[in-house]
């Protein structure tokens, strides 16, 4: 039969496809934290929040913890893009851990000023179960980070991933950041 | 138990050989047996036309040797357009229109039982794995002291509007009364509200449709329907009898809430 | 076969073959069920070693455990893998004019997350108090810790949240591999409608997977960690709501219903054109009627909840949306029969269980519709009505579209025909009994039969439904034996099956007219150049210049090669055709 075929192509656009997967997955992974803080709004509509006689929630802090995550995001597109990967690498990696920080000194803030569970019910699970998953979510980005850099110290290029890894660091602020809204936001 | 599965038996007969829907006790429930009835001649058609044109298009065009080559004309994909729609229109045009009917003017109506000054008021909270039913006593208020509570038995009058509020202490429980065509979900933490109206005495059965646990088919109940003198004379009874044993005590008898307004 | 295999035909047997196993184990619960129902609390013969306190009668608690993991087993375990993991993983690129998925090695740590998730499971039927027992849906407050302690609940939770990772890494690769690596040539209009319906599977994978892990999390934090997300009532101050999880969980469930449909609904539609020997009526508005179902499935939902105490505004709301969805199904459907008319059918084994599957979805499709409304859903509700109904559908319908998609494939998954007859014998067997036994579901739900009744005949107005109930269960009984066709081909065909040919069905798909049966590692020694559509079946112009009814879809007639170079001017000629990271 003749059939009409075409030799392989010799450029994949591997580079593409990774970053269309990765674009797609973490999109669609975002339907995890847009459940959750629909979750979050569902409860807050059935009671007062904070719930009575339980400690308010502070603002400030977790919004320094958003600002860095924001901060990992910003630093692992400039490594993608530039020459100094290995720098942004660990910044972020730093900002990452700082974040994570800032979480864990927040929440045991919470829990000795009183908010503690199971007693403080459905207002203290949304600030720590939320909270726990996020974290979850921020540990593998550092686990992913430090991955790296021992490639990137074992001398592989690392500036590819690094930008795949920046697409998780914006996947992580903008989930914290609705987060953020739905539990710390009054 | 013993004393409500042997009036029950009493009842048995009129269901046995059926498979049709269960007896209706209901003074509105013909209403959705009606269009149920309808519903299935829709299918009852629909099936046939579908699976009968199937298998006589497979016999008729097994190997056949002409062949329309093409992916439908502009005339055959019309064709399907417009009978896709009109299946759609007049089945669930139908089963749209006359089911919401019957919510307006029944199942989210509660002026109903509102207006009505006759209305019984009745406190279900379902518990693994029973039915506690509270009546509001000769008060007429609930989660006073003279509130006549009864286990897995709900006791109505006939003829006027029953309006029942349902909650939950533990797991989902649904209750189903099947006779009378009421299904309601009993959440805890909130109260769910339905109502009906029965149309004749007698004993029927009271069930839970939600999983709610090993014991889950023993959660069985009855509801007697008595003449409106009957249930008077028995609520008294029981009224003064609760207000005589009320223990204040006894926290967990104490699940009553004040009534809430209508949905 | 490498055990760590990342070739995506490799990965689709394994998902097979752990499917199938967990088809048996989910259909042998099913007939438990259905023998309690037939003999309740009589033992079951030959299951005195299992529980040698009852001396193999089912209790009470062994019941919830059986039916709740028949539900949790056929959906995340049987179903999800055999059509989507096992048919979706090698039909995909295969059919797209791939090397390979996009992404290998999550090819193939989809199913070993996914095995893990199955091993999880497995070991619940172990643990004291044993496995899990809050019927499929595991409703809050029933779920968590406080009312059902067992460690079982907890694993089979973990198994469930593994499978359900596992369909979205999968769901990642399948949207990624059919939007960049299609062949050149390959447009969207060219596509099978499997990939199709497979492609639409693997979006609403996409997007409510996430959602049902979201519940889940909680739930399980709810259980270990002492959170009140969705535990309320008496000793619980403050706490969750268990509606909530409700909402969640159907947010994904009913999309799962069509997840679990869809790529059986893109074969029918394929099958149904091979096996006519004519071009697919109305591809077109097949593939927006299979999208706007696809698009409507999350907004239906709430009709599992018309009986919660649903807002009239809701109620409203989601039963207009639920009769609408009514509508592209039926266009669907139409476009489907009209395939076949005006057609000349061949009666083969897939196209049996093509039109067994359109039969039985059919059915499903039309008791559904009492359902979507709320007056009528009412008395309905909770019922064996409704389990006769999404059995046909999800159930029935499913495996038929499984067993088409199999018996279809088997030839290039393994490169050795099965025995058309007992092919044949199996399907229709199946899809008649299939039937039977739902058919009897329907009717004992119409008159009343409440689901997940350890004893329904406790109730008085059930009681004279025992002997419908036993004909139900004969019925099942031997459609569980009928299955033994089906494995004593599966065997014998693996071992000594002949030979198949390239293309043993004579139509024009990628896999089968430009990659022997089965094909080599990387699929096409040459990448294929798209230049038709699927179903180019009984043109003249292939009758004239081949001799034959069918045109391979990148093959060129004599005296076409101006095609070829236009082809491969096209828009989808720019994409990368394979496999990418390796």
């Amino acid at each position: 039969m003749t059939t009409g075929e075409a030799p392989a192509p010799a450029a994949r656009e591997a580079a593409g496809t990774a970053w269309f997967g990765v674009v797609v997955g973490l999109g669609a992974w975002g339907m995890f934290f847009a459940s959750l803080a629909f979750s979050v709004g569902y409860l807050r509509m059935r009671e007062p929040w904070p719930l009575a006689g339980m400690p308010p929630l502070p603002v400030i802090l977790p919004a320094v913890g958003v600002l860095l995550l924001g901060t990992a995001g910003a630093l692992l597109h400039v490594g993608g893009r530039g020459a100094r990967v290995t720098l942004c690498l660990l910044g972020a990696l730093g900002a990452l851990v700082g974040s994570l920080a800032v979480q864990g000194f927040v929440l045991s803030t919470l829990w000795s000023a009183g908010l503690k569970l199971p007693q403080g019910g459905a207002y203290a699970s949304a600030v720590y179960g939320l909270g726990a998953l996020h974290g979850a979510h921020v540990a593998a980005g550092v686990v992913g980070l430090v991955r790296e850099l021992v490639r990137g110290a074992r001398g592989a290029e690392v500036r590819g991933a690094a930008s795949l890894w920046a697409l998780y660091g914006d996947f992580l602020a903008v989930t914290g950041l609705v987060l953020f809204a739905a539990v710390y936001l009054p | 138990m013993q004393e409500a599965s042997g009036s029950s038996a009493a009842e048995a007969p009129r269901a046995v050989g059926t498979l049709g829907l269960p007896e209706d006790a209901s003074a509105h429930g013909h209403r959705i047996d009606s269009l149920l009835a309808l519903s299935h001649r829709f299918d009852f058609v629909l099936a046939t036309v579908m699976l009968g044109w199937l298998v006589l298009m497979l016999w008729r065009f097994r190997g056949a040797r002409r062949v329309a080559a093409d992916g439908g004309t502009q005339r055959s994909r019309a064709l399907v357009m417009v009978a896709a729609l009109i299946i759609f229109g007049v089945v669930d045009g139908t089963l749209f229109a006359r089911s919401l009917g019957y919510l307006d003017e029944v199942l989210w109506n509660f002026t109903e039982p509102v207006g009505n000054p006759n209305t019984v008021r009745l406190e279900v909270n379902a518990r693994q794995w029973a039915w506690e039913v509270r009546y509001a006593g000769q008060d007429g208020r609930f989660a006073t002291a003279d509130d006549v509570v009864t286990w897995s038995e709900l006791r109505v009058p006939v003829g006027v509007p029953v309006w029942v509020q349902l909650t939950s202490t533990d797991v989902v429980h649904g209750l189903a009364l099947p006779n009378f065509r009421v299904k309601l979900d009993a959440v805890p933490g909130r109260v769910n509200q339905t109502w009906f109206q029965a149309a004749r005495e007698g004993t029927w059965e009271v069930a839970c449709y939600q999983h709610c646990g090993t014991s889950h088919y023993k959660m069985r109940g009855t509801l007697k329907v008595m003449a409106p003198e009957d249930y008077a004379a028995w609520l008294r009874e029981a009224s003064r009898q609760a207000a005589r044993g009320h223990d204040d005590s006894d926290a967990p008898a104490h699940w009553g809430w004040e009534w809430r307004p209508a949905p | 076969m490498r055990l760590f295999s990342t070739d995506h035909k490799v990965v689709a047997r394994q998902f097979l073959w752990a499917g199938l196993g967990f088809l048996l184990l989910g259909g042998l619960l099913a007939l438990l069920i259905r023998w309690q129902w037939a003999y309740p609390g009589r033992p079951v013969p030959g299951l005195g070693w299992v529980l040698p306190e009852s001396g193999g009668a089912l209790t009470p608690p062994t019941y919830t455990g059986v039916f709740t993991m028949h539900g949790l087993l056929m959906v995340f375990f049987a179903i999800a893998p055999l059509l989507i993991g096992a048919l979706g993983n090698f039909v995909i690129p295969l059919a797209v004019g791939a090397r390979g998925m996009a992404f290998p090695r999550l090819t193939a740590l989809s199913f070993w997350v996914f095995a893990a998730g199955g091993v999880l499971v497995l070991a619940s039927f172990g643990v004291r108090l044993g496995t899990a027992s809050a019927a499929w849906t595991s409703y809050p407050p029933l779920s968590t810790h406080v009312f059902t302690p067992g460690v079982g609940q907890t694993l089979v939770m973990l198994g469930v949240v593994c499978a359900a990772v596992s369909s979205f890494l999968g769901a990642v690769n399948y949207v990624v591999t059919v939007v960049r690596c299609r062949a050149p040539g390959m447009t969207w209009g060219r596509l099978p409608l499997t990939v199709w319906g497979l492609f639409l599977t693997s979006v609403l994978n996409l997007l409510f997977i996430p959602v049902v892990a979201a519940a889940t999390g909680m739930l399980l934090l709810d259980r270990l960690t002492g959170t009140r997300f969705f535990l309320e009532g008496a000793a619980v101050v403050g706490g969750g709501d268990p509606l909530l999880y409700q909402h969640l969980f159907w947010l994904f469930g009913h999309p799962e219903v069509y997840i679990l449909i869809l790529p059986g609904w893109g074969m029918i539609g394929d099958f149904v054109a091979f096996f006519s020997r004519r071009p697919a009526h109305g591809y077109r508005g097949t593939v927006v009627a299979m999208s706007t179902v696809s698009a409507l499935s999350g907004l239906v939902y709430a009709h599992h909840l018309f009986t919660s105490g649903l807002s009239p505004m809701l109620g409203r709301a989601f039963m207009t949306l639920t009769l609408v969805i009514s509508l592209p199904s039926t266009v669907m459907f139409l476009n489907w029969m009209m395939t076949v008319w005006r057609g000349s059918v061949r009666l083969t084994a897939p196209m049996l269980a093509a039109v067994g599957a359109m039969g039985v979805f059919g059915l499903g499709g039309v008791t559904g519709l009492a359902l979507g409304a709320v007056a009528t859903d009412i008395p309905l509700h909770g019922t064996m009505w409704v389990v006769g109904h999404f059995h046909l559908t999800m159930g029935a319908a499913s495996f038929l579209a499984v067993f088409a998609g199999l018996y279809f494939w088997f030839p290039k998954m393994f490169g050795r025909t099965l025995h058309a007859g007992w092919a044949k014998a199996h399907v229709l067997t199946s899809a008649v009994l299939f039937i039977a036994v739902f058919g009897g579901q329907l009717l004992t739900g119409y008159a009343g039969q409440l689901r997940r009744l350890y004893d329904p005949y406790q109730y008085t107005f059930l009681k004279h439904l025992l002997e419908l109930n036993q004909w139900t269960s004969f019925a099942a009984f031997a459609l569980g034996l009928a299955q033994g066709i089906f494995l004593v081909n599966l065997a014998w065909s693996l071992r000594k099956g002949p030979a198949a040919d390239a293309n043993p069905w004579q139509v024009g798909t990628l896999e089968w007219t430009c990659a022997p049966s089965p094909p080599p590692e990387d699929n096409y020694a040459r990448v294929p150049v798209v230049v038709r559509g699927p179903h180019e079946l009984s043109q003249p112009e292939g009758h004239e210049r081949l001799g034959r009814d069918w045109i391979g879809q990148a093959e060129l007639l004599p005296g076409e090669a101006s095609r070829a170079a236009e082809g491969a001017e096209e828009p989808g000629s720019q994409v990368p055709s394979a496999g990418g990271a390796a």
